[in-house]
């Protein structure tokens, strides 16, 4: 009998345990999940810089080159040296892209993530802890600021890239026309912006597909901590 | 001033904490309880008077204090509870991607 009760004493203690692992468990996904909003949050503390240095490249990209069609300067070069020259100012936006993107990538990847795991490692008490202290509202406007701030960058990025294209291609088109057919403009202009933006759309299709669901994840997982943090808030313990 | 009573609204993670240490030691004084909860001594008196109140607990003739059924069922719905719901949670996988 007494071997019954200590039999069942043991089984109601593991399954306690099993119980408090979870949350924990539970707790650290959570805390993992608020680790890469935090990164998701950092695309909205370096995004107007990331901007200005796409901009910046951009501009001077298309000043070069409205220069050149200002003043006519392809009268003076001769073809191959104009269109290595307008080739070798590809570099400028290029340049600037990279560097923006490097800038982006260095801020979200200082972001400091795992700090919790020292104070977890000390199981339930700590979850709850965790939980209580958690302030919802500054990770609602995280989640909500970093959503838009992560789509503004795909975007900008996308932009950036079709810029390159559409000046390359045009380029290239011109290049070619002009040694094939002996004419500067064979088709309009915006054909070539079409063109560049089904080569952009193709290459980073997949890109911004993830980016938009990733999105979706986001806004569902407002949704769910809107709950939680609500069903918490109100709980009397 | 704050005497580190809990009054109406104790601090659920140093009631957890309390009751944490004494499920695995089962009994325990104050002084060895104060230092395993990390807690002053004071503030741990405090506690241990507002949790022997709702029988949380009991506290012998010794000064030793042991952790009741009331206690442990208390702390196992609150266990209980948070799983309840932060079981319910789905955290996407996500990866932000620069």
């Amino acid at each position: 009998m007494h071997d019954q009760d200590d039999l069942s004493t043991v089984k109601a203690d593991m399954t306690e345990m099993i119980t408090e692992e979870s949350v924990v468990s539970k707790v650290q996904e959570l805390m993992e999940t608020l680790d890469n909003i935090k990164k998701y949050n950092a695309f909205a503390t370096s995004l107007k810089k990331f901007v200005i240095i796409i901009v910046g490249f951009m501009t001077v990209f298309t000043i070069i080159m409205g220069m050149i069609e200002f003043y006519d300067l392809r009268a003076s070069f001769d073809s191959p040296l104009f269109f290595s020259v307008s080739f070798l100012s590809l570099l400028i936006p290029i340049t600037g892209i990279v560097t923006g993107v490097l800038f982006v990538r260095r801020k979200v990847n200082s972001v400091r993530t795992g700090e919790w795991k020292e104070e977890l490692s000390h199981g339930f008490p700590s979850a709850l802890k965790m939980l209580l202290e958690l302030d919802w509202d500054v990770t609602f406007d995280e989640i909500s600021l970093g959503k838009i701030s992560y789509v503004l960058y795909g975007l900008m990025k996308a932009a950036a890239y079709w810029v390159v294209t559409f000046a390359a291609l045009r380029l290239l088109g011109t290049a070619v026309t002009l040694s094939v057919f002996q004419r500067v403009e064979f088709v309009d202009g915006f054909f070539w912006a079409a063109l560049a933006l089904l080569i952009v759309l193709f290459t980073l299709g997949n890109d911004l597909l993830k980016r938009y669901k990733e999105i979706l994840s986001l806004d569902l997982l407002l949704m769910e901590l809107r709950w939680f943090s609500f069903e918490f808030r109100k709980a009397e313990f | 001033m704050n005497s580190g009573k809990p009054s109406s609204k104790p601090d659920l993670y140093v009631i957890a904490r309390i009751i944490n240490v004494l499920k695995e030691k089962r009994r325990m004084n104050r002084t060895a309880l104060a230092t395993s909860t990390g807690l002053a001594y004071d503030k741990l008196v405090n506690y241990l008077s507002w949790m022997s109140e709702r029988k949380f607990i009991e506290i012998d003739d010794d000064g030793n204090v042991k952790l009741t059924k009331a206690g442990t069922d208390a702390y196992n719905e609150l266990v209980q509870w948070i799983m309840k719901y932060v079981g319910q949670l789905r955290f996407p996988r996500l990866r932000p991607r620069t």
